[in-house]
């Protein structure tokens, strides 16, 4: 299998280990890890690992622009959740953060420096209108209506075939919303119940030490009162995320996540087993393949070798498996802008066909890209 | 010429270094005469942005051409130009990368052009001292600092001024400065038709020419200095010439309007943002004659000392 | 904000709570850098990261709260004491504003909230 290019390996699993590079090599994986939407997490892990000093002239400026960015991401995702928070105030509703969200309110290690500053939230399939009611009464509106593309196609399609609302956008602070009942597709050919997850999500867990610590600490205020999916669940879902849900092409961060998690919590008692019979269960075998396969193979995630083993009865046959060994090394790769790209662009497009077919039955899907090509194409709004 | 076309030119742009490629002749062509006289980059110098610009798609590099400028991961919102245009494709690609990825920096939205002195009798070393000229486009902020730039001062940028928040510098960012339709008549009157670029008629935003950067710009262009003047032009034809001092909230407020990343820099933003305000002059000026404006900057820049 | 000149629009759209009897207090005073020009304050909150300007009286407003949770009534109250011969209609509105604003900025929350 090929693998990630080597620089930027190194820097993603042992930034201890990088140094003395020239400046050319710098300047080509500083541009792979922006691409990846890694390089702040890099930057946070060279000055832990004290790598910070001996670099080329003009890099510092590229890495302490990374952090900034990387803090001001984290300070709208925190805030942002409290205002959420201060919207729900008074009503009585389980409130279930995921991905970026989940991850800074779990302090779970993938956090660190990850940008999206998105929030998404996970909430019963029958509070989901009175959620969004509250929420367009509150400041946020609809994404689409922005564009001005509102009633649309789009919106139906989220509505009746896909697992979240369409997005909202708060009006004053621009940040998006996205909330779910559940974390697949009820037309997906696999489909996991959101009430499954609800039942089995953990409250966020204080980090201050003392009361009074946490009484002064302002993620503390931000994070207390959400609940985030319990850690196989968090795993599964990132899995889903990236193998079955969206696009490869682009997903080494999410990867990077998966690995972080991995490596966060193989140390639970019991977490292996927990995990491959709750893949199991929720019927989410097969991505969880994908995820342990990838991130050990490119990105040497300490997946122990019986949880390997055991995740193999989720194996697609042969020859899929082959092409995907062939096709998501690529996909993940980010290309250096002077390098060709045609083999990536290919594999990325035939990974993109992949995922909707996972989510749509197929009559359904030929639905949707023609709809797609015939408004590429110029079509009218309301095809 | 080959650097271009293989796209392993790399040159530097104050504290920056482009990395810039291009297969259209017309662009390289173009290119190189507006960029004469730029320091190349050493190869112990890291590259910040990568830029390359090319056709749309490969009929139309022979057909009504159309380019773009392509930075990779950088998402840009421009569209595609006529193949003419090429030049204000990588122009407008190159800023919206320094604009939208140099957090190490606050940005200004503004011209800043800087005078230099000789170290004292003593062998004192006196730092170079700046203004700053922000407002909305079209206020004439482009024509006066082309006008300083080319007078006694020297050209930091007409685009970006660059700030490191630990020590309150203005970094040179010296690139062509563009000049828009009669401004332009007014300076090739002054200056001489071979510090500019060919005409590009027809752009989105009229006729534009570029007015190459005076050489020693570019040769001094790691040369930090300190912000002591903020000015907001307003070119007011028939107009009364008029100088209004500012300070304060509003001061604050002004600066800050004129920022394009403070949102993103957070507390470090809002500390080096108060202090100017703090420090600096602040004016509002209106003017008739680019002469007038320029002789109000002087005599503003001697009062602040 | 504040400035007492403008009529009040309705009620506030953004949270329904917003009654005179409503406690209001500043959930981390720690987080906000000040500073000050003139008659005027500046305002970082490092939990936003956004930049407020307070005029006079919001800022005597956010000093009040900061001492101690009050509600509408109370610093009505405390207010038209400090301020004579303001027209108390204009400054129970600009009062009532600032509230507002202070609210959907979150530079203020209900006591019982927290």
């Amino acid at each position: 299998m090929k693998g990630l290019p080597a620089d930027l390996k190194t820097l993603l699993v042992a930034p201890h280990m990088a140094g003395g590079w020239s400046a050319e090599r710098w300047s080509r994986v500083a541009y792979l890890a922006q691409a990846a939407g890694v390089l702040t997490r890099i930057s946070v892990d060279l000055t832990e690992a004290g790598k910070r000093t001996g670099l080329p002239q003009g890099l510092e400026g590229c890495l302490l622009s990374a952090e900034r960015n990387g803090a001001r991401n984290q300070v709208r995702l925190s805030w942002e959740m409290d205002r959420i928070k201060r919207v729900f105030w008074d009503r009585d509703i389980k409130i279930v953060l995921l991905k970026g969200a989940a991850y800074l309110a779990g302090d779970i290690p993938c956090t660190r420096g990850r940008l999206s500053s998105d929030m998404d939230i996970l909430v019963a399939k029958d509070e989901l209108a009175g959620v969004e009611a509250t929420l367009l009464d509150a400041g946020w509106v609809s994404a689409k209506e922005i564009q001005g593309d509102a009633e649309d196609y789009d919106d139906l399609y989220y509505r009746r075939w896909m697992h979240e609302l369409p997005p909202l956008v708060h009006e004053g602070r621009g940040t998006v919303i996205d909330v779910h009942h559940t974390i697949l597709p009820p037309t997906g050919r696999v489909t996991a119940d959101g009430s499954e997850l609800l039942e089995l999500a953990v409250p966020v867990e204080s980090l201050a030490a003392t009361e009074v610590e946490a009484a002064n600490d302002p993620a503390e205020r931000s994070r207390q009162g959400y609940y985030v999916l319990c850690d196989t669940d968090m795993l599964l879902h990132s899995t889903v995320h990236l193998f079955q849900d969206g696009e490869i092409r682009g997903g080494l961060r999410d990867l990077v996540d998966q690995r972080d998690m991995i490596a966060h919590f193989a140390d639970r008692p019991g977490f292996w087993d927990r995990l491959i019979a709750r893949a199991e269960y929720l019927g989410l075998g097969r991505p969880l393949f994908y995820s342990l396969r990838y991130a050990e193979a490119l990105l040497d995630a300490p997946v122990p070798e019986p949880a390997l083993k055991a995740s193999q009865r989720f194996a697609p046959p042969l020859p899929v498996r082959l092409l995907m060994d062939l096709l998501v090394p690529r996909a993940l790769t980010p290309t250096y802008l002077f390098d060709s790209n045609r083999v990536v662009n290919f594999a990325g497009e035939l990974l993109y066909m992949r995922s909707h077919w996972l989510r749509m039955p197929p009559v359904m899907l030929a639905r949707h890209l023609a709809i797609k090509a015939w408004r590429r194409a110029g079509g009218t709004k309301t095809a | 010429m080959r650097g271009l076309r293989r796209g392993t030119l790399k040159f530097k742009v104050g504290p920056f270094v482009a990395r810039i490629g291009t297969t259209y002749p017309l662009l390289q062509q173009d290119f190189l005469d507006i960029y004469e006289g730029y320091p190349l980059a050493a190869p112990e110098d890291f590259v910040h942005f990568n830029l390359k610009v090319g056709p749309v798609s490969l009929l139309r590099r022979w057909f009504r051409p159309k380019v773009i400028a392509d930075g990779g991961f950088v998402a840009s919102p421009f569209v595609p130009l006529p193949g003419d245009l090429a030049i204000l494709a990588l122009e407008m690609g190159l800023n919206w990368q320094v604009g939208t990825k140099s957090d190490q920096f606050l940005i200004f939205h503004s011209g800043v052009v800087a005078k230099d002195f000789e170290p004292s009798a003593t062998g004192e070393v006196r730092p170079s001292r700046a203004v700053l000229m922000a407002g909305q486009s079209g206020a004439g902020k482009s024509t006066l600092t082309a006008g300083l730039a080319y007078n006694g001062w020297r050209l930091f940028s007409d685009e970006f001024a660059l700030m490191d928040t630990s020590d309150l510098q203005l970094y040179p960012y010296p690139r062509p400065i563009s000049l828009k339709n009669q401004s332009i008549e007014v300076m090739v009157e002054r200056l001489g038709e071979e510090v500019f670029s060919r005409p590009y008629l027809d752009t989105p935003k009229g006729t534009i020419r570029y007015l190459k950067a005076p050489g020693d710009s570019l040769r001094n262009g790691d040369r930090p200095a300190r912000l002591d003047l903020v000015v907001f032009p307003e070119y007011s034809p028939g107009a009364p010439a008029q100088v209004a001092e500012f300070e304060g909230a509003e001061a604050f407020a002004m600066l800050r309007g004129a920022s394009v990343n403070c949102d993103r820099l957070g507390q470090a933003a809002f500390d080096a943002i108060s202090d100017l305000t703090g420090r600096c002059k602040f004016f509002h000026l209106q003017y008739d004659t680019l002469d007038m404006a320029m002789r109000m900057v002087e005599d503003l820049m001697e009062e602040a000392a | 904000m504040g400035s007492g000149r403008r009529p009040i629009i309705g009620r506030a759209r953004y949270f329904s709570v917003i009654e005179a009897s409503t406690v209001w207090h500043l959930p981390e005073p720690g987080s906000l850098v000040w500073r000050s020009f003139d008659s005027y304050s500046l305002l970082f909150n490092e939990r936003s990261g956004d930049t407020h300007v307070l005029d006079p009286l919001s800022r005597e407003i956010l000093d009040l709260l900061m001492e101690a949770p009050h509600d509408e009534t109370s610093l009505v109250r405390e207010l038209s004491s400090l301020m004579e011969g303001q027209d108390p209609a204009k400054l129970e509105a600009a009062i009532h504003e600032t509230l507002e604003a202070f609210d959907s900025a979150g530079l203020i929350i209900p006591a019982y909230f927290s």
